[in-house]
């Protein structure tokens, strides 16, 4: 079955079943998780992780079994195992789930499946890494029977990440179903179009529609997508943004807002991560060279070069205000994602904190590693020589967001005074 | 492959080697302190962010807030310690192992230091 995100160029966005999706490494989806999973002593993580999960996997296969026009069971449980690998979160089979709930297991789970093949197994006592899928398939089983939100609970009952052949979800109707909400979708959405220095022969709307063709397309038996020598997903955008604004609001709760800058710095940190490694793999990567290299005649060209990568991995569009040197620069975002989502609902957070992590980060890649002019061997050695050393290469900070009430997302960013 | 290296240095692992990043040798000792010590913190920070990760100070703060909080230190005191800040043994134990538990890491013993 074919399933393809339909790209919405004034937004940015990668558009399937009515959500926006974004393109993210499992370097990213791992040390985003991980952070949450921190708190774990704090505050049932699952009540974020698995249950922002499962709203959002409710809401895109009630909107995508309406536009297929599939009514059918089999046709809808067809939709969603594809949908599944077609976002690069592996395989599973629905065959033996009913409206009752059942048993779903697959040998490829993207979370579980990374960590297995990086590490020993988790201590016992520990539950499996597959929060996101859970969730995902809880709610898509809603929606293939017509059940309403939060009716289905799950369980994880084994994983790859505890030494397990398989991993292994339960899903089981419950008496009274779970608080949820539902999706934001396209959320507080802007709009807006490519924005083209006059001063740079970098084609960034031509950028932007070469990487939309790229085939990033899931590996036949795993369904799992390897590019640029990262595993890759497609992931729902509202995901990330709302699982940073509740796990913030919840772990407030718990201890006091005096924990806020630990959070903070975390879901900034996994911006830095997702910065070296997605944008890094993609800057060495030899569709960059094919496509985006032949145009590039300074650093400060990078920065264009990505201006055509973001809306075709679902990010939104950026313009640089100031042309970006050395010293820093201000960016504005459209249609920012985390913004986008956090806006729609309830919320805590002022700013979204990914941003500031991804855009220091691109900072630090291409002035502090200096990767237009070298490559760079993307491991922890390297991540701390470029972006933590005694000092932050750069740091950023929202100027205004629309999280605080203004027009747009404004981002400085600035080489920080050096440390003690 | 270099994500598997990278990966690693996020979770707890048994593989790794206990030698620390920075190549210094912190095998032998287990460091133990008694409740009346008390130990200068920013020599733990400095050496925490730059050989486990550097985000690895606010992982294991986070993991250690009601204990942080218990000794009556203020959060962003310890998230930025300054040089004369000093914490209780035991908290800097606790500390110390969090940072086993999440990174495989041990601390050379000279990191630690005694204040009278």
């Amino acid at each position: 079955m074919m399933i393809n995100f339909k790209p919405n160029v004034s937004r940015g966005t990668l558009v399937l079943g009515g959500e926006p999706h974004v393109v993210h490494c499992h370097f990213y989806n791992h040390f985003f998780q991980t952070s949450i999973e921190d708190a774990a002593r704090y505050y049932p993580v699952e009540e974020v992780l698995v249950w922002t999960a499962q709203e959002i996997g409710h809401s895109l296969f009630r909107e995508l079994f309406q536009e297929l026009g599939a009514s059918d069971i089999g046709h809808r449980k067809a939709v969603v195992e594809s949908v599944f690998a077609r976002c690069g979160y592996g395989r599973v089979s629905l065959e033996g789930v009913s409206a009752e709930g059942g048993k779903v297991n697959t040998p490829y789970e993207h979370y579980a499946y990374t960590y297995a093949a990086t590490f020993p197994p988790r201590a016992p006592g520990q539950r499996g890494v597959s929060y996101f899928s859970q969730g995902y398939l809880a709610g898509a089983l809603e929606a293939i029977y017509d059940l309403s939100l939060g009716s289905m609970g799950s369980r994880q009952t084994a994983c790859l990440s505890l030494g397990d052949r398989v991993v292994e979800w339960e899903f089981f109707r419950l008496g009274t179903p779970l608080p949820l909400f539902f999706s934001p979708q396209e959320g507080r959405y802007e709009e807006g179009t490519i924005h083209q220095p006059s001063h740079t022969r970098v084609p960034i709307a031509q950028i932007r529609d070469a990487v939309l063709g790229l085939p990033l397309l899931p590996d036949e038996t795993t369904g799992l997508i390897e590019a640029f020598g990262v595993v890759l997903t497609f992931t729902p955008a509202n995901y990330y943004g709302l699982v940073s604004d509740r796990h913030v609001a919840r772990i407030e709760k718990a201890v006091g807002s005096e924990i806020r800058p630990v959070v903070l710095n975390m879901l900034i940190e996994s911006g830095h991560v997702c910065a070296f490694n997605t944008v890094g793999s993609i800057l060495q990567s030899a569709e960059w060279d094919a496509v985006v290299r032949p145009y590039l005649d300074s650093s400060e060209d990078w920065f264009y070069g990505l201006a055509g990568c973001f809306p075709a991995i679902g990010w939104g569009l950026v313009e640089y205000l100031d042309r970006p040197n050395s010293e820093g620069g201000r960016v504005k975002f459209i249609n920012w994602y985390e913004t986008t989502a956090i806006a729609a609902s309830s919320y805590v957070l002022d700013h979204p904190p990914a941003a500031r992590g991804l855009l220091s980060g691109i900072w630090a890649l291409i002035y502090t590693a200096d990767i237009p002019h070298q490559r760079i061997t993307l491991d922890g050695t390297t991540y701390r020589k470029f972006f933590f050393h005694k000092r932050k290469p750069y740091e950023a900070y929202f100027i205004h967001s629309r999280l605080g009430g203004a027009p747009e997302d404004l981002l400085r960013i600035q080489v920080p005074p050096l440390l003690d | 492959m270099s994500w598997r290296a990278w990966l690693g240095g996020l979770f707890p692992s048994e593989r790794k080697s206990e030698t620390s990043p920075g190549g210094e040798n912190a095998t032998s000792q287990v460091i133990k302190l008694s409740e009346h010590d008390k130990i200068s913190v920013l020599p733990l920070y400095e050496w925490v962010v730059s050989n486990a990760s550097p985000y690895a100070w606010d992982r294991i703060i986070m993991r250690c807030v009601n204990d942080v909080l218990a000794e009556r230190i203020q959060l962003r005191q310890i998230i930025a310690p300054t040089s004369d800040m000093v914490i209780p043994g035991a908290l800097a134990n606790l500390l110390v192992s969090t940072l086993m538990e999440l990174y495989g890491i041990r601390v050379p013993p000279r990191v630690v230091q005694k204040v009278s």
